[in-house]
C-alpha cells in the first residue's frame, strides 16, 4: 500500500510539472534500447598469507590486497510503460571487469606484483523506471532495479551468483516521434548507483557500491 | 634405510621429525611408491591397529602416551573430508621399528640421532603401495611432556605424535613454514602452517597438535569421501626457468578469501606440479626454491632440484573449480 501511494506521488508531480514544459514526443508503449555500459569497480580489502609462530602468533609470508576494476561491456533495456509516466524494465548487461590482487612484502623478497584475471560479469534486474515531464525531446527519469548477477571465470570453469540493485535516473532524448520497426527512436543515457554483493569470492567482503553509466540506442517495438 | 624383502615385495621407508636440524619438507607431499613401472601412493587400505609399547620414560608413562596417541589419531580422523580409522589394540613389549607385522608406538632411545624427535618407518607392498605396518618412535635421548599446556624445557609428546601419525598416515614432509639459520647450527622455525614441516617448534610449545589447512588437504587427498573430490579442486601447470622445466620448485597456493594454504611441488622435468584439495575460489599462486631445509629430507639423493631462481609471483590469479582442474598455469621463474 506504501508504495502504491509513493507512485501516485511522485506520478501526480510529474504530471503537474508537465504543464508548464512543452509536450514531449509520443511514448511508445514498449521501447527497447541497447548500448554500452561502464560499472564500477572498488576495493574489496586485504588479507595476509600468514604462517603460524611458536606461540600462535602470526608471521606474515606476504600480503595481500583485493580489488575489482570498472568493466566494460553491453547493456539493454527492455521498458513496458503501465502508466503515463510509470514503466516497468528488465534489463541486462555483460562487462568484463578485472579481479585483482596486489602482492607486497614477502617474506624473501619477491618482487611484488598485482596478479589478475579478467572475469564476466553478467548482470539481470528488474525495476521501475518514473518519466518526469519533458522538455522539448529530453525527458528525465528515474530508475530503481535489484536483480541477479553471476560471475564466470576467464577460463570458464568456475561460476558464482550474487545479488544487484541499482538506483539512478538518466535522461532520454527522442529525435523521431515514429520508428520503424528496430529503427533508432532515441538515445538513452542512464547513470546509477550499484551496490552489488556475492559472485565470486575474492575477499572476506564482497560488497561494493560504485556508479555505472550506460548510453544506448532506443528502439521502438 | 630400507629391509627389502623381496618374497612380499615388501620395502621399508623411513621419515623423521627433527629439532633444530634442515630435514623434509614439502607443502605437500603424500609418500608413494613404484610399482609395475607406474607410481602408487602409500596409503592404509584398512583400518589401523596400533600398539602402545609398555614403557614409561622421564616424565611420561605408558598410559599417558597411549591418550596422547588416541588425542593425536583422533585429530586426523576427524577431518571431514578424509575417511579413515585407528585402534588402540593394546600395551606391547615390542620394540617399534621392527619390521614384525605389527604397528608399534613407544619410547627409544637413540643418542646417535641427536637432533631427531621421532621416526616413523613404513613396511609397504610395493607392488601395490598399501601400508602393512608402520612404527613410531619418539626419541627419549629428550625431554617429554604430556601437560595440557606443554611444559618448559621439555617437547610436547602431542605435537610430535601429530607429525608422526601425519608419516603413519602416508603424508610426507611439508614445506609451508621458514626458518632462519641458528649461530649454533640448524634451524629455529619462524613460523609455519603445517603439522608436517619437518622442524619442531622449541620445547615447551604446543603449537603442532592442531593441523593445518594444508595438513588436512593432503589426508583428504590421500582418504578421499566422495564429497570431497566433488567439493574441492585442483590447479595444475608448470614452472619454467629459461623456458625449461624445473624439478623441484615449491608452489605456494593462497585462497584470497579464506586465506587459506596449500602448496605442492613441481615433480617432473617438464615443471609440472598439481595441488589437490582446494577449496573452488581464487588463489594467488608463489613459487619459491627449496632453500629452507635439506633438500634430501624431500626427495631421493639423485633428484636434480633446482635451486638457483628467484622467489616469484604468478602474474595471473588463478581459477580452482568444484570437482575438477582450472586452466592450467605457466609460471616462468628468473635466475637468483
Amino acid at each position: 500500500m506504501k508504495s502504491l501511494v509513493a507512485v501516485s506521488v511522485v506520478a501526480g508531480l510529474a504530471v503537474g510539472t508537465s504543464a508548464l514544459a512543452q509536450t514531449p514526443p509520443a511514448q511508445p508503449r514498449v521501447l527497447i534500447d541497447v548500448g554500452g555500459t561502464m560499472l564500477g569497480g572498488g576495493s574489496l580489502g586485504s588479507s595476509d598469507a600468514t604462517y603460524t609462530t611458536s606461540t600462535g602468533g602470526s608471521f606474515t609470508l606476504f600480503s595481500t590486497s583485493q580489488s575489482w576494476s570498472a568493466g566494460h561491456g553491453i547493456i539493454g533495456h527492455l521498458e513496458v510503460r503501465v502508466a503515463p509516466r510509470v514503466a516497468v524494465e528488465l534489463s541486462g548487461d555483460w562487462t568484463r571487469p578485472e579481479i585483482r590482487s596486489k602482492i607486497t612484502s614477502d617474506f624473501e623478497g619477491a618482487a611484488g606484483t598485482t596478479a589478475t584475471q579478467r572475469l564476466s560479469q553478467f548482470r539481470a534486474n528488474a525495476g521501475v523506471v518514473v518519466s518526469f515531464a519533458s522538455h522539448g525531446r529530453w525527458t528525465p527519469f528515474a530508475r530503481g532495479a535489484v536483480g541477479w548477477l553471476r560471475h564466470l571465470s576467464s577460463d570458464n570453469t568456475l561460476y558464482q551468483d550474487g545479488v544487484t540493485a541499482d538506483l539512478g535516473g538518466g535522461l532520454r532524448y527522442a529525435w523521431r516521434e515514429k520508428a520503424g520497426h528496430v529503427k533508432p527512436y532515441g538515445l538513452r543515457a542512464d547513470i546509477w548507483l550499484n551496490a552489488r554483493s556475492g559472485g565470486l569470492d575474492l575477499a572476506q567482503k564482497s560488497r561494493i557500491i560504485a556508479p555505472g553509466v550506460s548510453v544506448s540506442f532506443i528502439l521502438k517495438l | 634405510m630400507s629391509v627389502p624383502q623381496p618374497a612380499r615385495a615388501i620395502a621399508r621407508l623411513i621419515a623423521a621429525m627433527v629439532v633444530a636440524a634442515p630435514v623434509m619438507t614439502s607443502a605437500y607431499l603424500t609418500l608413494g611408491t613404484s610399482a609395475n613401472g607406474r607410481s602408487v601412493p602409500t596409503r592404509w587400505t584398512s583400518a589401523i591397529k596400533y600398539f602402545v609399547t609398555n614403557r614409561s620414560v622421564d616424565g611420561v608413562t605408558a598410559a599417558q602416551l597411549q591418550a596422547v596417541v588416541t588425542q593425536s589419531f583422533g585429530t586426523w580422523t576427524a577431518v571431514p573430508t578424509a575417511t579413515m580409522s585407528a585402534t588402540f589394540t593394546g600395551f606391547t613389549n615390542a620394540e617399534p621399528v621392527r619390521d614384525d607385522g605389527v604397528t608399534v608406538i613407544g619410547f627409544q632411545s637413540h643418542p646417535e640421532l641427536e637432533r631427531t624427535l621421532g621416526v616413523t618407518t613404513f613396511t609397504l607392498d610395493r607392488t601395490t603401495g598399501a601400508l602393512v605396518e608402520a612404527d613410531i618412535f619418539l626419541n627419549s635421548l629428550f625431554d617429554w611432556s604430556t601437560a595440557v599446556n606443554g611444559e618448559t624445557n621439555r617437547f610436547d609428546v602431542q605435537s610430535v605424535i601429530t607429525h608422526e601419525l601425519g608419516h603413519l598416515l602416508g603424508l610426507g614432509h611439508s614445506l609451508l613454514g621458514e626458518t632462519e639459520i641458528r649461530p649454533t647450527g640448524g634451524r629455529r622455525v619462524l613460523g609455519k602452517s603445517s603439522v608436517m614441516f619437518p622442524i619442531a617448534y622449541a620445547v615447551g610449545t604446543t603449537q603442532d597438535r592442531v593441523l593445518f589447512d594444508d595438513d588436512k588437504a593432503a589426508l583428504s587427498v590421500t582418504y578421499p569421501t566422495p564429497q570431497f573430490l566433488q567439493n574441492t579442486g585442483s590447479v595444475s601447470g608448470r614452472v619454467t626457468l629459461d623456458g625449461v622445466g624445473i624439478f623441484g620448485a615449491h608452489v605456494v597456493a593462497f585462497n584470497t578469501k579464506t586465506q587459506e594454504l596449500v602448496g605442492g611441488f613441481s615433480l617432473n622435468a617438464k615443471g609440472e606440479f598439481t595441488i589437490d584439495g582446494l577449496t573452488p575460489g581464487i588463489y594467488v599462486l608463489r613459487v619459491e626454491p627449496l632453500d629452507d631445509a635439506d633438500v634430501s629430507s624431500f626427495f631421493e639423493g639423485d633428484a636434480k632440484v633446482e635451486l638457483g631462481f628467484k622467489t616469484t609471483f604468478h602474474s595471473k590469479l588463478v581459477t580452482v573449480p568444484s570437482g575438477g582442474f582450472g586452466e592450467s598455469v605457466e609460471i616462468p621463474v628468473t635466475r637468483k
